[in-house]
């Protein structure tokens, strides 16, 4: 079972003044169990792709297969309802869809609509919640008597409660500070690992883009340009330059040290331990000396 | 609603489009009243003659004008039926228990109806060629002279354009609180009615609780951007009276005397 | 000695008396004319609080905020203040109150009583300073929300001040967002000696700053140059805090892989020219 995408093209408002090309015809499939980023600049159509995958937003032309949905241009979605059970969707800010008393019935609130009764309900409220590093205490506090970062998690866990196979995150750490994003990421990962959810996550930050993905899609003017795995990806600098983004920290130093030592060095190495390790090494050679 | 408020003013650059606000606003005003100098053929012929000029001057597409005239289609309908077969004068041309139709009723019908089309293409007009921010600062400006008596007017402008200014942001938000709670499994658009009323709750809390913060946010930069009301403010936009807005209140000032005299 | 631009002495502040503890515990501060300060520390440590004590937004309970000679706590000089000490806030949105990008930038120069001819003329000096000439007419809701912050710095600039805030005014942003502001900032700090306090999580824009404040429970515990403090990284990750790339990479040169490096390598640059040195000298 995957997501396979072929031919999607969106158009926002057609035949208006204001028509404009969102979707170029992406073709993409993603097996389950994958944790893929997307980046691209804002407005390159990373949001309105991640929509269609849970059918927020419906294809010009094209199809979306997700396992046994599909979802086609010009026709009315068959259960749609399933759909949106099975691929959960966190918004970019989702603490603003908080609106219950407790923090309990707003994680309740998304299983209950989708068919739970109120103990299964209440005992995934629990689970989620532990999910997300929350203490239990936190049931019956008001979600809006707690700090930004906790909110982000409370309306992450109302997602989690759902639970969806495959989990839509749109700039899941914007405006965290550096511990919130730090744990944030790593709880993505452990569902990624440990409790086996595809994810999708689009994200502005390209060390994330490379730590955390199996895969990374780059977008441009709603075309997608390339997916693959970010070795190989944030090895084309020049490319991703000019798309206006950007490399990894790692690739940026590794790039200094060649042009310095005057050798390429061609190894793509994302994290600081591997690069540190890396750049001894390399010095060890160079004074060895050719 | 949203159509009514934002969605009428039509880009453009017509003679209407450049003229003062606030004599735009002074010659619906007065002629609103002044249609009701007319009661014969004559008098309303002048009438939609210079309705029929106005339209013309505002190089504005007849589309829009009958799109804000569809709301109000209905009352007019409604109007010109009632008047119709309830006014009993003239010769009959029907008569059936309780309906008679008579020409002197339907003389009258088409009177009233074509004085509330007048009136409702004169102010669409306004509202077509006028941005709502023009529309707020005439107002601001013609109201001055109620400050003395305490009405707040400064303020009431301000509230106004900030209010503009807010209406799509506030619309971008529902929207996208619509689809966070949809992806939470509310439905918004189809299920029974009773389902529909209790899906507003996830989107109006959310939607208040933003707007509150909006509102604390803005009061904030507002003060820091030194606000303090309307002591010693001066303003960037200027209403600007030509000899276009003289030539406008004239024309509305004669048509006074000159309806009076061909009145029957 | 460079003028002094703000003097803070042991100023404390809480929202609510009942509440236990200070939000700011005794905090004192002087800042220097034409000065990058910038201030960190994790969410909730009262930076933000702070920042809203520099404009007289809030005003101390004890202790005193001094601006340019003049007391927070003194009604009459607030006006005065909040023209030369502006503020960027964190939500682009929030702060934008003109229909248009032109009547947004002048609604300050209006609240100041600036007279119109001027006005136009300071107007489309501080588009063209910020780089948003084009867009005049404009309406915020077509524009991108590092747009909409240019926007805001302009309506600043056009009052003349001596003194802007960033409050996380880049939080929101995305990467051109985020850079287009900060190079615009600089800009302004180099060329006309606007003294700028950036309130900021992000440890990568504090390191460009001259000094750095780091808070933690609504106390200064750190003071000095980014590379000072960064010299002694322990700490700061326990507060919260992220370490700039550069100084996470320098610690595990040294500790982990035994590479003689200075702590004074501070940019990508000069680890790369240590790393050089190292090699040459055996």
């Amino acid at each position: 079972m995957e997501i396979t995408v072929k031919h999607l093209t969106h158009i926002y408002q057609p035949n208006s003044p204001f028509e404009r090309l969102a979707l170029d015809d992406i073709n993409v499939s993603i097996p389950f169990g994958k944790f893929i980023t997307i980046i691209g600049h804002t407005g390159s159509g990373k949001s309105s792709f991640l929509q269609h995958l849970n059918g927020l937003l419906k294809p010009t032309k094209g199809e979306i297969i997700i396992g046994d949905h599909k979802i086609v241009a010009d026709s009315k979605v068959k259960d749609l309802k399933s759909l949106r059970q099975r691929v959960g969707m966190v918004f970019q800010y989702p603490e603003h869809q908080l609106f219950e008393e407790t923090v309990e019935k707003d994680i309740m609130f998304g299983p209950l609509n989708f068919g739970c009764t109120e103990d299964e309900a209440r005992r995934r409220a629990r689970e989620a919640l532990e999910w997300v590093h929350l203490p239990e205490s936190f049931l019956e506090r008001s979600p809006f008597d707690l700090s930004g970062g906790q909110m982000r998690r409370v309306a992450i866990a109302g997602i989690l409660a759902i639970r969806p196979e495959v989990l839509i995150l749109d700039e899941p750490t914007a405006g965290l500070d550096p511990r919130g994003h730090r744990e944030i990421l790593d709880l993505f990962q452990w569902l990624n690992k440990e409790q086996g959810l595809t994810i999708i996550m689009v994200t502005h930050n390209m060390n994330d883009a490379a730590l955390y993905s199996d895969e990374v899609m780059v977008m441009d003017k709603g075309r997608l340009v390339i997916k693959d795995r970010p070795e190989i990806v944030f090895s084309q600098r020049e490319l991703l330059f000019d798309l206006g983004l950007d490399i990894p920290q790692t690739m940026h130093f590794l790039k200094r040290v060649s042009d310095k030592f005057g050798k390429d060095i061609v190894t793509p190495l994302f994290r600081l331990e591997e690069t540190a390790h890396y750049v001894a090494q390399f010095l060890e050679k160079e004074k060895d000396g050719p | 609603m949203m159509n009514i408020i934002i969605g009428q003013y039509v880009p453009g650059k017509s003679i209407l489009h450049h003229m003062d606000p606030r004599s735009k606003l002074l010659a619906v005003f007065a002629l609103i009243f002044i249609v009701f100098l007319a009661n014969n053929w004559v008098t309303y012929g002048v009438i939609v003659i210079l309705t029929l000029v106005a339209i013309v001057l505002s190089r504005v597409r007849l589309r829009f004008i009958y799109k804000g005239l569809k709301p109000i289609l209905l009352v007019i309908i409604i109007t010109f039926v009632l008047n119709a077969f309830f006014t009993k004068s003239g010769e009959a041309i029907f008569d059936y228990g309780w309906f008679h139709l008579t020409t002197g009723g339907l003389q009258q019908a088409a009177f009233i109806s074509v004085r509330l089309l007048v009136i409702v293409i004169m102010t669409t007009l306004l509202t077509l060629t006028t941005t709502p921010i023009d529309i707020t600062d005439g107002l601001e400006n013609l109201l001055r002279p109620f400050k003395k008596l305490r009405f707040p007017v400064h303020e009431f402008a301000l509230m106004m354009s900030i209010a503009l200014r807010f209406i799509p942001t506030l619309m971008e938000e529902t929207e996208k609180i619509m689809k966070a709670q949809t992806a939470r499994g509310v439905e918004f658009s189809s299920g029974p009615l009773t389902q529909r009323i209790k899906a507003i709750l996830p989107l109006l809390v959310p939607l208040f609780i933003s707007a509150f913060k909006r509102a604390e946010d803005l009061a904030m930069a507002m003060e820091a951007r030194g606000y303090r009301g309307d002591i010693g403010r001066t303003k960037l936009r200027l209403l600007k009276w030509g000899l276009k807005d003289s030539l406008l209140l004239l024309v509305v000032i004669v048509l006074i005397p000159v309806l009076v005299l061909l009145r029957g | 000695m460079n003028e002094t631009m703000i003097d803070i002495e042991s100023l404390c502040f809480k929202y609510r008396n009942e509440d236990p503890d200070w939000i700011l515990d005794h905090i004192s501060l002087h800042v220097e004319a034409g000065e990058w300060l910038a201030i960190t520390g994790h969410n909730g440590s009262g930076k933000s609080t702070l920042a809203k004590c520099l404009n007289g937004l809030l005003v101390p309970e004890q202790g005193s905020v001094k601006v340019k000679g003049f007391f927070t706590s003194d009604e009459d000089s607030l006006w005065e203040i909040r023209r030369s000490v502006g503020m960027v806030f964190q939500n682009p949105d929030n702060q934008f109150v003109g229909t248009t990008v032109r009547d947004d930038v002048a609604f300050g120069m209006e609240n100041h009583g600036v007279p119109r001819e001027e006005m136009v003329q300071r107007l489309s000096e501080s588009l063209e300073l910020v780089g948003m000439s084009e867009f005049q007419g404009q309406e915020p809701h077509r524009l991108s929300g590092g747009q909409k912050q240019r926007v805001a710095i302009a309506g600043i600039v056009a009052l003349r001040p001596s003194i802007i805030i960033l409050d996380e005014a880049t939080s929101m942003l995305d990467p051109r967002g985020k850079s287009d502001v900060l190079k615009v900032m600089h800009e302004l700090n180099k060329t006309r000696g606007i003294t700028v306090i950036s309130i900021t999580h992000d440890l990568e824009e504090a390191s460009s700053a001259d000094r750095m404040i780091v808070m933690d429970e609504g106390r200064i515990v750190r003071e000095g140059t980014p590379i000072d403090i960064f010299k002694e990284p322990e700490g700061l990750v326990e507060m919260g805090l992220d370490l700039p790339f550069t100084v996470k990479l320098r610690q595990l040169l040294i500790e982990e892989n035994g590479l003689n490096l200075s702590e004074k390598a501070f940019t990508e640059k000069e680890l790369v020219d240590e790393l050089w040195k190292l090699q040459l000298n055996i």
